[in-house]
């Protein structure tokens, strides 16, 4: 039986016609509707499908994207799929592998949607960050969907290392790290807003679903936990001497997603067990995991789709040129500071970390979290001192007022966020 | 006890005067706090009824925070019990005078509020068992202190609101102290008793597992083991805040707060803060090992700065300054008889220490009822006067009748004068001290005779040359608004009205007390004075003019503490400043640290070349690493 949500997506893709007929922001945004809608159908998802939706609305709200409106629209629903396929893969477990599949195609869709709005200006640097974009998410979804097959029926050892490898890739850790800030800085700003919350994502909602069908390797995970501990402090240690926008949170970005594979990474190393944490109680290290990377790629996502869903330049390599007051709490959400969205990732990371007898791993994430703070407040300076009158868009408030919401909200959600 | 009654004694004063900060209008403010503290003066007789006797008779306690010790628990016993009801009275009669005595000043709200503010924070300290619990009252006495020391913040009128003569300097450093310079002094010297006391208390809970008064006297000869150092560090704390040699000098310039602050805070209570710490756990600290060395050094400190002080008193020529150095050295008797009773105490046992700890806290009494009407009355005098100065005006017991019968009364108490209250418990007081000197070998009679003959000298000195004799005033004097004078009459009729109650009381003891080298030395001094300041004043002795500069400038402590140590620790400062702020600090994390870091950081940024040939070469490199990485 084909699920009913699979149809949805294949009913999205049967619109492409529509796209030379019609507005792009307008199906955008009936697309980001539908998605809305969707949550009333699947309430396990319900938390992604709410969001995903609003998100897609507000952006499609922000910019005339003209035909490649309905990629903003698939990059969306993209994810939301894959969010599904997580859910659906713990929910019914006999299903899992095909939830998993379900997952690597629509990271897919999400990639090929991206590098659309990614390439969508009329710039050469445009096209040419889309392309370093594509052509290594290529090489990393290669790897992942030749290791997915590799770790299920022949030696899931090497398979996880290939995964490894395609995650490292696709994610932009060191050292398939360059195209990230290529990407970030000569994009489409708008495209940069797609690729940071629905690029970015999709791949650790597939992390999590392919992490339920065949657990991680321990050489996988020591790979790469070596990888995102180096990722980290080589990314917050580039990003102190970057000066424009994009630059400074591409490598925000890059220490955002080290964060997130660390606590996967940490689990499988050092093995998976119940673990007692504040605010959340007892539960496994990989619920904790999964928490830190769900609530990361949101951060991240959320935070820097509200930066550069404001910008209305033709590429981040640049400072801005008008002032946008509500991305100051998009700034202090990703420097981590408390109560915002970003302190509980950063927090959970480092108590699961000293729940697993890890006391390096915890100083080193609490010390890369100092050493982020100058780039941070650099733009935290360059997001208020432009001259006004202040350029807020859809975009910047609405995940602004996430960052604050979710971020107080955030210990009533922990526990209910992981299936 | 009924520790519903003892919470709202304690709280009341802090309600009003919280509420206080809510209403407009100066006069109401004022009413609500006067309304605030007649109760909680009400409600300390009531906590106190039926009297109790011993100490640390009742106690009730909640927990705060139990795992460090730290409960609000409060204990009830004779100390606790009158000190309690003496605070509370003082507190309402000085705020009744107060809402005329502060009408028009600029800072009303600031004024009220921690009138309230300080009520509470020493009842805290009156009635709290556990030392984490009186520690929250003993720094919001001190907080209070420094607001209401500095509470003319314009540092205006120096004539009238600030101590010393402006201008007047001394080898480069000044000699006059306006408002602000005054609370800093106070605070800065208050902290550094505090300071230790915090690290005793620390140490006390550490070693016995327990901070309540209750619990450590019950502990008895198992707190021996706690040894000197945590007594002396605890010691601190009283010796600042009672402003013991040598820190006394706090206590002088805290002269600049309002008169009415002078007489309640740095008079009768707060400053009777520390003795009374010092009195409550002297049977605690009987039981630890080398007791009698702890109570031997607060004998020798509060004798010396009895006998130092009442110099100073002597020889200063501002009235306030007259009363402030005499309320040093009254605080010094009160010290120095704790002391006292402590060395007699540990031979004596338990029941035989608490009578002689009674005796130094019936000093407490007698000096707060005699002084707190003699500021109030010198509070009025340069109200009416527009000055501070001794011998800038004089003969107002013509102009200020019932001021001046106050002011009579009242010194004469507070000097030791029978039948007045301050006989029975000064001369008590110098007992304990002529004892207790002499249970260590030194002559007691000689310090004791020296303290009780100075004080007539510098009581009659001020009544001598402000109420008979002196210059006329220039403009018509009157007599202060009722709402003033009531209040310090009362009070002053109550010295004389205890010390009937005392002469019932210690009946058996009168006459002993009476043929006294203590009382006889009194009077020796009383007629000294008599002469000298009241019948024939004028006498000036040329060869005692060094000897009475230095007791002017009061023994050059000032001078000390505002030029030499404030210029070492200037200078200090900056060394530290250049040497590690700079030096140090600077240089490793604003110039060292961030340069390494610039430099790392542009090398990984060299990477970012723009090829992607590049790129993927790092990544398949990158990888290559790794995977040698793992297989190894």
């Amino acid at each position: 039986m084909i699920d009913p949500f699979f149809l949805v997506v294949l009913a999205f893709a049967a619109l492409t016609p529509l796209a030379l007929k019609v507005d792009g922001r307008y199906l955008a945004a009936a697309m980001g509707v539908a998605i809305f809608a969707m949550a009333f159908f699947v309430p396990e998802a319900a938390f992604f499908f709410t969001l995903l939706g609003v998100l897609a609305i507000a952006l499609a709200l922000d910019w005339p994207y003209g035909g490649l409106g309905l990629a903003l629209g698939l990059s969306a629903a993209s994810t939301a799929l894959a969010a599904y396929a997580y859910y659906r893969a713990v929910a019914a477990p006999q299903y899992a592998l095909n939830y998993a599949f379900a997952g690597l195609a629509a990271l897919a869709v999400s990639t090929a949607s991206v590098y659309g709005l990614l390439a969508s200006g009329r710039e050469r640097e445009n096209l040419e960050g889309a392309l370093k974009y594509l052509i290594f998410s290529a090489v990393g979804k290669t790897l992942m969907v030749l290791g997915f097959a590799i770790a299920l029926y022949i030696a899931p050892t090497l398979g996880w290392v290939l995964l490894a490898f395609g995650f490292v890739f696709e994610l932009g850790l060191v050292p398939a790290h360059l195209w990230m800030v290529d990407a970030f800085a000569l994009s489409t700003p708008k495209g940069v807003a797609a690729l940071t919350i629905f690029g970015e994502l999709t791949p650790l909602l597939v992390l999590l679903t392919l992490l339920n069908v065949v657990p991680m390797a321990k050489a996988a995970a020591f790979a790469l936990l070596v990888v995102a501990l180096t990722s980290m402090t080589f990314a917050n240690a580039a990003g102190l001497t970057a000066r424009t926008f994009g630059r400074i949170l591409a490598y925000s970005s890059i220490a955002h997603m080290s964060y997130a594979v660390a606590a996967a990474a940490l689990v499988f190393y050092f093995g998976n067990k119940p673990v007692s944490l504040p605010l959340v109680g007892t539960m496994s290290a990989f619920s904790v995991a999964s928490l830190v990377i769900v609530l990361e790629g949101l951060t991240s996502g959320l935070g820097k789709a509200g930066i550069f869903g404001a910008l209305t330049v033709r590429h981040a390599d640049t400072v801005p040129e008008r002032r946008v007051l509500s991305n100051t709490l998009n700034v202090l959400s990703l420097l981590g500071v408390p109560p915002l969205l970003g302190f509980w990732p950063k927090l959970l990371l480092i108590l699961l970390s000293l729940a697993l007898g890890q006391v390096g791993v915890a100083v080193l994430v609490i010390l890369n979290s100092a050493l982020a703070t100058p780039y941070y407040l650099r733009v935290f300076r360059q997001v208020v001192e432009p001259a006004g009158p202040s350029a807020d868009n859809a975009t910047s408030v609405l995940t602004s007022t996430l960052a604050v919401i979710l971020g107080v909200a955030a210990p009533l959600l922990l526990v209910a966020l992981i299936p | 006890m009924s520790p519903e009654y003892a919470f709202l004694t304690i709280f009341l004063p802090l309600i009003a005067s919280v509420l206080s900060l809510f209403l407009p209008g100066e006069k109401a403010k004022a009413w609500l706090v006067v309304l605030g503290s007649l109760l909680s003066a009400v409600f300390s007789v009531l906590t106190y009824s039926p009297p109790v006797s011993g100490i640390y008779t009742e106690t009730y306690s909640v927990p705060w925070i139990p795992q460090l010790g730290i409960y609000i628990s409060l204990h009830l016993d004779q100390f606790s019990g009158v000190m309690g009801m003496l605070v509370a009275w003082l507190v309402f009669f000085i705020v009744l005078y107060s809402v005329k005595y502060m009408e028009g000043d600029y800072r009303p709200g600031w004024y009220w509020f921690f009138m309230g503010f300080f009520a509470t924070s020493m009842l805290i300290i009156t009635y709290a068992d556990n030392l984490w619990f009186l520690l929250v009252g003993w720094e919001g006495v001190g907080l209070a202190s420094w607001a209401l020391i500095g509470h003319w913040y314009k540092d205006d009128e120096p004539d009238v609101k600030w101590v010393g003569h402006p201008g007047d300097r001394v080898a480069l450093v000044d000699y006059s102290w306006p408002p602000s310079k005054a609370g800093l002094r106070a605070i800065l010297t208050i902290r550094i008793g505090d300071s230790a006391f915090l690290v005793s208390l620390a140490y006390i809970f550490v070693a016995l597992g327990t901070v309540q008064l209750s619990g450590l006297f019950r502990l008895g000869s198992a707190a021996s083991a706690l040894g000197l150092l945590p007594l002396f560090l605890f010691l601190m704390g009283p010796l600042t805040k009672s402003a013991q040699f040598p820190f006394t000098e706090w206590l002088l310039t805290a002269m600049t707060g309002p008169t009415s602050v002078s007489a309640l805070i740095h008079a009768a209570t707060m400053v009777n803060a520390g003795v009374y710490l010092l009195i409550v756990t002297a049977p605690i600290f009987a039981s630890v090992q080398g007791a009698q060395t702890y109570f031997l050094a607060v004998l020798i400190f509060g004798a010396l700065t009895a006998i130092l002080s009442s110099i100073i008193a002597l020889t200063v020529d501002e009235f306030k300054l007259v009363l402030a150095g005499s309320t040093a050295a009254n605080l010094g008797i009160i010290a120095a008889a704790t002391g006292g009773a402590g060395l007699l105490g540990l031979s004596g046992g338990g029941a035989a220490l608490i009578a002689l700890l009674w005796i130094a806290f019936m000093q407490i009494v007698g000096h707060a009822i005699s002084k707190a009407p003699l500021f109030m009355g010198y509070g009025a005098v340069i109200h009416e006067s527009g000055t501070k100065y001794l011998g800038a005006v004089g003969r107002l017991g013509r102009y200020m009748r019932a001021t001046s019968l106050a002011l009579w009364l009242a010194m004469l108490s507070l000097i030791g004068t029978p039948p007045f209250a301050g006989f029975f418990t000064k001369e008590m007081a110098v007992e304990n001290i002529s004892a207790g000197f002499d249970a260590v070998g030194l002559s007691g009679v000689l310090v004791a005779g020296l303290i009780a003959f100075l004080a007539p000298l510098y009581g009659l000195r001020l009544l001598g040359l402000s109420l008979v004799h002196g210059p006329e005033p220039k403009e018509h004097i009157h007599e202060a608004h009722p709402i003033m004078w009531v209040p310090y009459t009362v009070l002053a009729f109550a010295a004389l009205g205890v010390g009937g109650y005392l002469a019932y009381l210690y009946a058996d003891e009168l006459a002993r007390l009476v043929a006294s080298p203590g009382f006889l030395a009194f009077l020796v001094g009383f007629a000294a004075a008599l002469a000298l300041y009241v019948l024939r004043p004028g006498v000036r002795s040329r060869a005692l003019t060094p000897l009475w500069r230095i007791g002017y400038r009061r023994f050059y402590l000032p001078w000390l503490y505002d030029g030499v140590l404030a210029w070492v620790y200037h200078n200090l400062a900056h060394l530290i400043y250049w040497a590690v702020d700079r030096g140090v600090i600077d240089n490793l994390y604003h110039a060292a640290l961030p340069w390494a870091f610039s430099k790392i950081s542009a090398a990984f940024r060299r990477l970012q070349t723009g090829s992607l040939s590049w790129y993927l070469l790092y990544a398949i490199a990158g990888s290559l690493v790794l995977i040698l990485l793992v297989l190894l």
